[in-house]
């Protein structure tokens, strides 16, 4: 995979600040890589419309569409489930969970750029549906991986 | 509400009660049958998603406007007023169901819910609620109409690219005219969809066949059909309708889409050309000797899924499974199966929202089918169809692949 992204760089771990501070400043990176991978797609989109290539844009809009309440869900999920006044430590186990996760998120990103990267969105694209399952697939591990995510953080706080 | 609003969806209502609507309207003793028979209820068991309840909904806004005892009575005529959380109840039945119309075949008095369901979906468009998506792929389709000119040099360009696959394919020394455009007198219109592989393997199964065919510029699928707009609908059939004569065709051939096929086909009248489906050309194909396959070239089971749009509601059943029988040893045949199939739960537009979990907790009958075939290889005939069941196989982890007739055909003709 190229390009590996480092989201811990100049991170020290949840446990170096407040557990409500790391959080977010591991979620706004995440939120920063899945925002440029719907850029990306916004750009498939276009694309697509441009050339009026309806069959191929219904299948990049589900995927458009998807993504943005993801977006969403990740951007407004801050200070719901991890409130300020709660203990700022968690246990190592935990945080070595967490960050399992966050580094598989951030590949399941990379991922998906690659396999949006093979398509030219145009007529000549052979596999679209294969793709787009795929895609499908990936955002469907990513939302488990953030749900799981968010249990972690919720066992240490409640 | 306000009454304005009130007042036009009135309109809307109305514009819908023919005959038949009425009857359908007027007729459900609430027997439930169909509860057992819809696979969004087979998958998710809560009423919301029974053909009955979602036919309810429409009902009781019809009551209210057009019945006296509904308007007067509400709670002893059932009837409900128009309001926005009513409207959230329309949205919610009409985009849970896939107009598959299993429901319709086993109802004793053969009430068609998706043909109710047309009024949720015209109420919808009215209130600006419905999908987005589907909104703007119907504007998009509307739009390639009215100014395809400008799309023309740049679609020439791509189809030359995808005529050197159809090229290699078939071995060929040139791939001049593989894939014709704008052939006048031609005895065939092929309909296809954007994506190569709707254009390359007809592009094979044409050439193979020497036929004197022309592609058209235009997509088979019908968003207007999809969101329940009846203008936009009718002018996405037109422009093709209209191409058809432009160039003096005999025949129209729409590709693997089933509702394409079946609007195409059943809801426009009398045409000055026959309108065909791929899966009958190339039945004709095999039949007259005009294509040769590998027989019993596949060894591994498979299976037929039939689109909802193309069989129950088409009649195209035998013609599939004598293909499959030629080229497969060992085909299984779903139960329950034709026109008392399950629907994989793609149709009807679904597949272009955001509701894949969905999508996937109601194509549990159609992967309890597939599995209890065993076979390998699932064969369908619709676009949706097959997006739907690669969702399905990808959601259950099913360990089989999902094929067009097309491309099992293409595979394995003899060139």
């Amino acid at each position: 995979m190229k390009d590996k992204i480092d989201i811990y760089k100049d991170f020290d771990g949840y446990n170096a600040y407040p557990l409500v501070e790391a959080e977010r400043i591991i979620r706004g990176r995440i939120l920063y890589e899945f925002s440029k991978l719907l850029e990306k797609l916004e750009g498939c989109v276009e694309k697509a419309k441009r050339m009026r290539l309806i069959k191929i844009l219904e299948h990049i809009i589900a995927v458009k569409s998807r993504m943005e309440r993801m977006k969403k869900q990740i951007k407004e999920r801050d200070n719901i489930f991890v409130p300020v006044y709660l203990k700022a430590r968690i246990a190592h186990v935990d945080e070595e969970k967490l960050k399992t996760i966050d580094f598989r998120l951030v590949e399941l990103i990379a991922m998906s750029k690659e396999i949006l990267e093979s398509l030219s969105c145009a007529e000549a694209d052979t596999h679209i549906i294969d793709k787009f399952t795929r895609i499908n697939e990936i955002l469907r591990e990513m939302e488990n991986n953030c749900h799981s995510r968010a249990l972690i953080l919720k066992k240490e706080i409640f | 509400m306000e009454k304005q609003k009130i007042s036009e969806f009135k309109k809307l209502i109305k514009s819908r009660l023919n005959r038949p609507m009425r009857y359908y309207l007027d007729l459900c003793t609430r027997c439930g049958i169909c509860y057992d028979t819809c696979h969004a209820y087979y998958g998710i068991p809560r009423k919301e998603y029974s053909p009955v309840h979602r036919a309810e909904v429409v009902r009781k806004i019809f009551k209210r406007h057009f019945r006296i005892s509904g308007f007067l009575l509400p709670y002893w005529g059932d009837s409900t007023k128009l309001d926005d959380r009513v409207m959230d109840e329309v949205y919610e039945a009409a985009f849970s169901c896939t107009g598959c119309k299993r429901c319709t075949v086993h109802c004793p008095f053969g009430i068609d819910m998706p043909h109710i369901l047309s009024i949720a979906k015209l109420l919808l468009i009215g209130n600006g609620t419905a999908p987005e998506e589907l909104v703007m792929l119907a504007e998009a389709a509307v739009e390639k109409g009215k100014s395809i000119d400008e799309f023309k040099e740049g679609y020439h360009a791509v189809i030359k690219d995808l005529e050197k696959k159809v090229q290699q394919r078939l071995n060929l020394k040139s791939s001049e005219g593989l894939i014709p455009m704008e052939k006048k007198d031609a005895d065939i219109l092929y309909v296809g969809l954007s994506g190569a592989h709707s254009i390359i393997t007809p592009a094979v199964i044409f050439n193979a066949a020497k036929e004197n065919w022309t592609l058209s510029y235009f997509e088979a699928v019908n968003f207007g059909a999809f969101l329940g707009d009846p203008t936009k609908m009718d002018f996405i059939t037109k422009r093709i309708i209209g191409e058809a004569k432009k160039l003096n065709v005999k025949e129209i051939v729409i590709v693997e889409c089933g509702t394409a096929y079946r609007i195409m086909k059943y809801l426009l009248g009398k045409l000055p050309f026959k309108i065909s489906s791929i899966v009958e050309v190339i039945h004709r194909y095999i039949s007259e000797g005009k294509i040769k396959i590998k027989e019993g070239a596949i060894k591994e089971a498979v299976t037929y899924h039939d689109p909802c749009q193309l069989g129950r509601n088409a009649g195209i059943f035998d013609e599939p499974r004598d293909v499959i029988k030629q080229l497969a040893e060992d085909f299984r045949e779903m139960s329950p199966t034709k026109e008392y199939n399950w629907c994989c739960g793609g149709g009807g537009g679904l597949v272009a929202l955001d509701n894949e979990d969905f999508r996937i907790k109601t194509g549990k009958a159609k992967k309890d089918q597939i599995v209890a075939t065993g076979a390998k290889i699932v064969v369908t005939a619709c676009e949706n169809c097959v997006t739907q069941l690669q969702t399905i196989r990808s959601g259950y982890g099913l360990d089989v692949e999902v094929k067009y007739l097309s491309e099992i055909v293409e595979e394995n003709l003899v060139v």
